[in-house]
Order: structure tokens, then C-alpha cells, then sequence
């Protein structure tokens, strides 16, 4: 007798295998959890982006425009004339495949597309397709196609299931950027209408308000004088923020989420207590109140524009120099193209040099913005500050290098030796997977929205599968990071993936230990946690 | 809890995992399969690690000594994954329902043989069960997902919240738990 075959009847409960297909005859599947929002209309006309309108990922039609082929035609032509780096990367990738299993989209879906060699195929086998003779004359054998409306579908949902983290490149022998593929991607779809919302709102607001949420420069005060209560009940110190003040030595940028968000204001309790202890002379910005730009996900231009607001206000206030809080894209954006398309810097600005050390921090002589954990660390290396680790003791602490300020300025040692002042327990995540070959947190460049979940859970996949690893053997509790969008999104991928382990920004742990003159005894944590040894003093 | 097939089964485990990862594997694209086979470090392969480790943490429940609290450690481990991954509930719980195909494949005759169909069923029965078990942790992912999601929000708007007095904080223990959820704070 033959038993029956049980995997037979699996044919008939409503799934299928996936298809073997050829990878141009696949589509995607818009499952809610798996695409974001499309841009409100209001919002792409007050940006004045092209064709606003109603429209969602998974409607069938997606009401683009009548000439849209025309459109993306000429807008890849386009920048092939004006960016070099795009030209090159849509012609020189020998499949060699080293970057295939580098990407944490692809490690936690398993969807082949989301290799950055495919990735990049996506758009050029239509470049191929439609521009050269080969692609025209022998098609799919000579790996061409022609651009179709479910091609554009199709770039939406990988090019926004892709975070520019560039971990893909670090591997690459020929140094193709995906991450700048995926930029122009995005920034074609852009011109036939083919947005998000989670990215452009920000940008609106940042654009018209000052930062992402579009809080007032009233709202923004009362936040802040509601965490300096905070800061009063924690350490008797009364202490005043200033803001908007004209003369000023330095601005102080941040991305807004640490006026506000959970974990993030932490960070700015320390900061606020770091600036206090070294009694600088500084002010923040309601105009600038943001670090982030979400112009970088949009278009070069947009970028430009959210960008130019820092150094406005930096020429406004007549400060010296910009000093920049722990946040992410910000500082891909001052590194990469402050320089170039953005720059020159206001000329009220000065080369920044640390009031309290005398350091000229010549690497900034150009963008005039230094990122704080440089400043913190060369206090440090000073020995300016007054340190007690063991107010983190509560801690064992890792640290979680953000995609850009790693890979995309390449701030490895700062954060860490930091740290290694301010805790007395700090472990490494295993080599492959930190500093350049860090992985992403899976929600960066504008994903980070709730719609998106099951898609962040799966790309984050591989970064809490190194934080489980050091919990397990460590013990870690704690993931320090210097990026608002990690502060941002790290928590909910941990409460998921490994649920014993917090977050943290560098500096809220440097608030923690930092012994400032005339404060009380400390007894809590920033986060109101009873600091280790105080309870059991108390029973005593 | 011991199975009549147990020796029976040890002595196939390797075939029987085999045949039962790519069977599990079937339901990714070729290229996929390839990569997630080839190298399963866990740092280089986390997805391919982790599937593989709990496939061959429940098998050996059926060779070895059958425990609810390790079933139950290697299903929250896959389950977490297809919670994410696979588009319906039923795709992400098949995992299981191979098991039984390749049990039969494998070794569904000579415990037929040895054991008659009590044998037979008495593995088939644990199967089940698991199943059972391993919706309690599909389902518990994917209210966890859901979590996640207003979490977020609350998080996001953390010190509006707080300054409205609508956030029930631990820390500041002001308020206690069963407190109706819109009672003020301050």
C-alpha cells in the first residue's frame, strides 16, 4: 500500500510555490506591510512636484501621466549626461555577484531582486532596452528590456525596498554605488508622480515649519523647557537652552525627533547637560530644528534646498560654527555634497575650533559643521570631563554604527571611544557585521513608517541577529547609536527580534556619567531608572 | 514522552532533513536557494542559519527526546520569520505539514512494517500537535507586529503625549496599571 502524500493537498490551500520564472516575468505583490503609502496629493502641489493626485501602490491603475514613458525616458537620459557615476554604474557591473548576499533586504526576504546586482539590473536592462542597439535587437538574450507600466511598478517596490546604506558597494570591486542608483531611481519616478508619503510630508514640513513633524517655535521651546523640569528632578540643576539667540558662538543642529520622540529627547538631556558642564556659548535653531533631510530621498534639488535652511540660519544668527547632533543622513549629506552642490558654507562662518580644548578641527574647514561625537571625544581625550561610569552600570552596551555616518563619512572610532568612557561595560558586535560592514537598521532612507512594518522587520533581520548574539553572550541590554532614525526604529526591531535589548544615543549615556559641579546626588538614570546600587543603598 | 519510531527515525535523520529543507526551501526562487544552502554562517546567512537551526532543533525532538519547552524555543524562532515573510497563515505554517510528507516519503513504510499504524500515527499525532502549537507563536508574531506599529506612534509622539498627560509611564509609576487609559497623569 502506498501512503498518501500529505504535500499534495498543500497545492489546494490557497498558496502557491514560488514560480520558476524568468525574473523579468515576476511582479510584485502590494500586500499591505510590504509598500508604502503613496504621496497626498496636497502635499506633492505645495512642493510642487509634478502630478499630484490621488492614487495608492495597490490600485491597479496608478494614473500616471499619458506621456509618462516619454518622461522617464528623458529623465534617464537625463542624468546620464550629468551624473558620470550613473552612466558608469548602468555599464560596467560584470555580474561577478560579490555583492549578491550583501544586502540585508535580500538576507532577510530572499527575494532575489533585492540583490543589489539585481537591483540595478531593474533599471538597466531598460537603459539596455531602450537605448542601445544590442538591447533592441536581441532583447531579454542580450539581458535587455523595454520599459513597461508594470516596470515602473516594479522599481517603486524594490527602489523603496532598498535603504542607500551602501553595504553592498563596500564589496564591490568596481565600487558601484547602488545606493546612488537608487537615489536617481527614486528621483526619476519622482517626475511621472511616483512617490511616498512618509518621505515627502517631512520634507513639506521641513521645507515650510522648520522640521519633520512641523512643530512651532513655541512647541519647540515648551518641549524643551519640559525636559530641563526633567533634567531639574534628576540633578537639582536648573538649566536654560537657548534659542534663536543672535551672537551666538555656535548653532546647534539635531535632528527634531530628539525634541520629542522616545528614546531620542534622552539624547538631548544629555546634550543639554554636556553643554551646561562646559558652559558653551550656543543656541538652537526653531528654523533649522532639523538634522534630518528627507530632500536626500527625494530629488538632488530638494535635498539642496532643506540643506541650505542650517546654513541660512547659521548666517542669521551670526554664529561661528555648526555643531551637529547625533544624526544620520545629515551627515551624508554635509560630507558628500556640502562641498560640491550644496556649498560654499555663509563667509560669517569660521574654521571650528573647540572653545574649551583649542582644537581647530581642520577636516570641517570647508562644511564649518563638526558632528558631536568628534567634539565630545577630543573633550574627552582632554580630559575636560569629570566621568563616573558606573551611573551606567545598569547597561551593558553595544554599539550599532549607522549606515551613513559609517559608511558614508566614515566615523568608526569617536562613538566607541566614547563609550568606552562613559560605560564600563561595552561588547563589539562580531567584525562582519559592524563599522563599514555594518548592516543597516532596515528602515533608513525614509522607510521608517508603520505601513512598512513586515518589510523593516525582515531587512532589520540581520542587524538583531548580531544584537541577539552579543545579548546571548553578553548579556547586552543596550544598543547605542548616533542616528535619529536608529533611535527611531531600532526599538520596535528589537522589541520584535530580541525584546531584552533597549536604545540608546551615545550621548544620553554620556549624560548619564558626567559629574557636574553643584548637581544633587544623582539617584535615577535620564530615563528616571533608579541607578544601580541606589535601591539597595535605600533598603539598607 | 517517548515515540515507538523514534530509533527508526534517528536512523533517517539526515535524509529525512534533507529532503525536508528543500521541501521548506521550495517555496523560495531557485537563486535563493542556492545562496541560503550554500553558506549558513550566521552573521553571512542569518536567514539561512536560523531556518536551519530550528529545522534541525524540532527533528531531533522526533529522534531524540521529545520537549515541549525546546519545540516551542525553535518555533518562536522560525515562526518570527514567516510572521514576516510568507503572505498567509497557511504558507507560514507548512513547514510543518512537510514534516509529515517526508516521514512518510522516508520512513512511512518500515514503521507501517515494524510498528503497524499506531506507530504511524502516533509520529503523525505529534506532528499535529506541534502545528497546533506553533499557530499559538505565528499568532503571537504577528499581534507583536501589530504592537509594534501603535508603539511606534506612541514613542513618536512620546513627550506630547507626556506633556498632555496621556502617557501611563512606569518610570514615573503615577498611575496604575488597570487606570482607565485617558485618566491624566500630572
Amino acid at each position: 500500500m502506498a501512503l498518501p502524500k500529505p504535500d499534495e493537498l498543500l497545492r489546494d490551500v490557497n498558496y502557491d510555490r514560488m514560480p520558476a520564472k524568468h525574473w523579468m516575468d515576476t511582479k510584485p505583490e502590494f500586500r499591505p506591510g510590504a509598500y508604502c503609502y503613496a504621496g497626498k496629493p496636497s502635499v506633492v502641489e505645495e512642493l510642487g512636484l509634478p502630478f499630484p493626485r490621488e492614487w495608492q501602490p495597490h490600485d491597479e491603475d496608478w494614473k500616471l501621466p499619458p506621456n509618462w514613458k516619454e518622461i522617464v525616458l528623458n529623465a534617464i537620459k537625463d542624468r546620464a549626461e550629468r551624473f558620470r557615476s550613473f552612466k558608469l554604474f548602468m555599464d560596467i557591473c560584470v555580474r561577478c555577484g560579490a555583492c549578491a548576499d550583501k544586502c540585508h533586504f535580500f538576507l532577510g526576504t530572499g527575494d532575489p531582486k533585492n540583490m543589489p546586482v539585481l537591483r540595478a539590473e531593474l533599471l538597466r536592462s531598460v537603459v539596455k532596452g531602450e537605448f542601445t542597439r544590442s538591447g533592441k535587437l536581441f532583447g531579454r538574450l542580450a539581458g535587455a528590456r523595454k520599459l513597461t507600466e508594470d516596470v515602473i511598478k516594479e522599481w517603486f517596490y524594490y527602489y523603496y525596498q532598498c535603504t542607500e546604506c551602501r553595504r553592498c558597494s563596500v564589496f564591490c570591486p568596481y565600487g558601484i554605488d547602488t545606493a546612488e542608483i537608487t537615489i536617481l531611481a527614486r528621483e526619476i519616478l519622482h517626475e511621472i508622480g511616483v512617490n511616498i508619503n512618509w518621505i515627502l510630508e517631512p520634507v513639506r514640513n521641513s521645507a515650510f515649519i522648520g522640521n519633520h513633524i512641523g512643530l512651532q517655535p513655541h512647541t519647540i521651546q515648551e518641549n524643551i523647557e519640559f525636559l530641563l523640569m526633567d533634567i531639574e528632578e534628576i540633578t537639582g540643576l536648573k538649566i536654560e537652552v537657548p534659542i534663536n539667540k543672535k551672537g551666538a558662538e555656535i548653532l546647534f543642529v539635531t535632528p527634531s525627533a530628539d525634541f520629542f520622540a522616545e528614546p531620542g529627547i534622552y539624547t538631548f538631556m544629555g546634550y543639554v547637560l554636556l553643554f551646561h558642564y562646559l558652559g558653551l556659548d550656543y543656541t538652537i535653531s526653531t528654523y533649522a530644528s532639523e538634522g534630518g533631510n528627507f530632500g536626500f530621498f527625494t530629488t538632488h534639488e530638494m535635498m539642496r534646498k532643506l540643506h541650505a535652511k542650517i546654513y541660512h540660519e547659521a548666517e542669521r544668527l551670526k554664529v561661528k560654527w555648526i555643531l551637529g547632533g547625533e544624526c544620520g543622513h545629515m551627515w551624508r549629506v554635509v560630507h558628500q555634497y556640502e562641498d560640491t552642490m550644496c556649498g560654499p558654507a555663509p563667509s560669517n562662518l569660521e574654521v571650528p575650533k573647540s572653545p574649551i580644548t583649542g582644537t581647530v578641527f581642520e577636516h570641517a574647514k570647508s562644511t564649518k559643521i563638526v558632528h558631536i561625537c568628534e567634539f565630545t571625544a577630543d573633550l574627552i581625550a582632554h580630559g575636560k570631563l569629570q566621568l563616573d561610569p558606573s551611573r551606567n552600570d545598569n547597561y551593558v552596551v553595544t554599539f550599532h554604527d549607522s549606515c551613513n555616518t559609517s559608511r558614508g563619512m566614515g566615523i568608526f572610532e569617536e562613538p566607541r571611544f566614547i563609550l568606552r568612557h562613559v560605560v564600563n561595560n561595552f561588547y563589539e558586535m562580531p567584525e562582519n557585521t559592524i563599522r563599514e560592514k555594518t548592516f543597516c537598521c532596515g528602515s533608513g532612507s525614509g522607510l521608517n513608517t508603520d505601513e512598512y512594518m513586515e518589510i523593516r522587520m525582515r531587512g532589520g533581520f540581520p542587524r538583531a541577529n548580531a544584537v541577539e548574539y552579543v545579548h546571548e553572550k553578553y548579556g547586552v541590554n543596550m544598543l547605542a547609536c548616533i542616528c535619529a532614525i536608529d533611535r527611531a526604529v531600532l526599538p520596535p526591531l528589537m522589541n520584535y527580534w530580541v525584546p531584552e535589548v533597549q536604545v540608546c544615543g551615545v550621548h544620553e549615556l554620556v549624560g548619564n556619567a558626567l559629574v557636574i559641579p553643584g548637581e544633587k546626588k544623582r539617584t535615577t538614570d535620564l530615563r528616571f531608572q533608579p541607578l544601580k546600587g541606589v535601591e539597595e543603598e535605600e533598603n539598607v | 514522552m517517548s515515540m515507538r519510531a523514534k530509533e527508526l527515525l534517528k536512523e533517517k535523520k539526515s535524509e529525512i532533513f534533507k529532503l525536508w529543507r528543500d521541501k521548506v526551501y521550495s517555496l523560495f526562487p531557485e537563486e535563493t536557494v542556492r545562496f541560503l544552502k550554500k553558506e549558513t554562517e550566521r552573521f553571512e546567512n542569518p536567514l539561512g542559519y536560523r531556518l536551519e537551526e530550528g529545522l534541525k532543533g524540532l527533528l531531533s525532538q522526533f529522534t531524540e527526546e521529545f520537549s515541549w519547552e525546546k519545540v516551542d524555543y525553535y518555533l518562536e524562532r522560525i515562526l518570527k520569520i514567516q510572521a514576516v515573510q510568507s503572505s498567509r497563515p497557511s504558507e507560514a505554517l507548512s513547514f510543518l505539514y512537510y514534516l509529515k510528507s517526508v516521514f512518510r516519503e522516508v520512513v512511512g513504510e518500515r514503521i507501517l512494517e515494524e510498528y503497524g499504524p499506531e506507530g504511524l500515527l502516533e509520529v503523525e499525532d505529534h506532528i499535529d500537535a506541534v502545528i497546533l502549537r506553533a499557530f499559538n507563536q505565528y499568532m503571537a508574531a504577528r499581534e507583536k507586529l501589530n504592537e509594534l506599529k501603535f508603539q511606534e506612534w506612541k514613542s513618536r509622539l512620546f513627550l506630547l503625549l507626556k506633556r498632555a498627560g496621556y502617557i501611563y509611564d512606569e518610570r514615573e509609576g503615577s498611575l496604575p496599571r488597570e487606570a482607565h487609559h485617558n485618566e491624566k497623569t500630572l
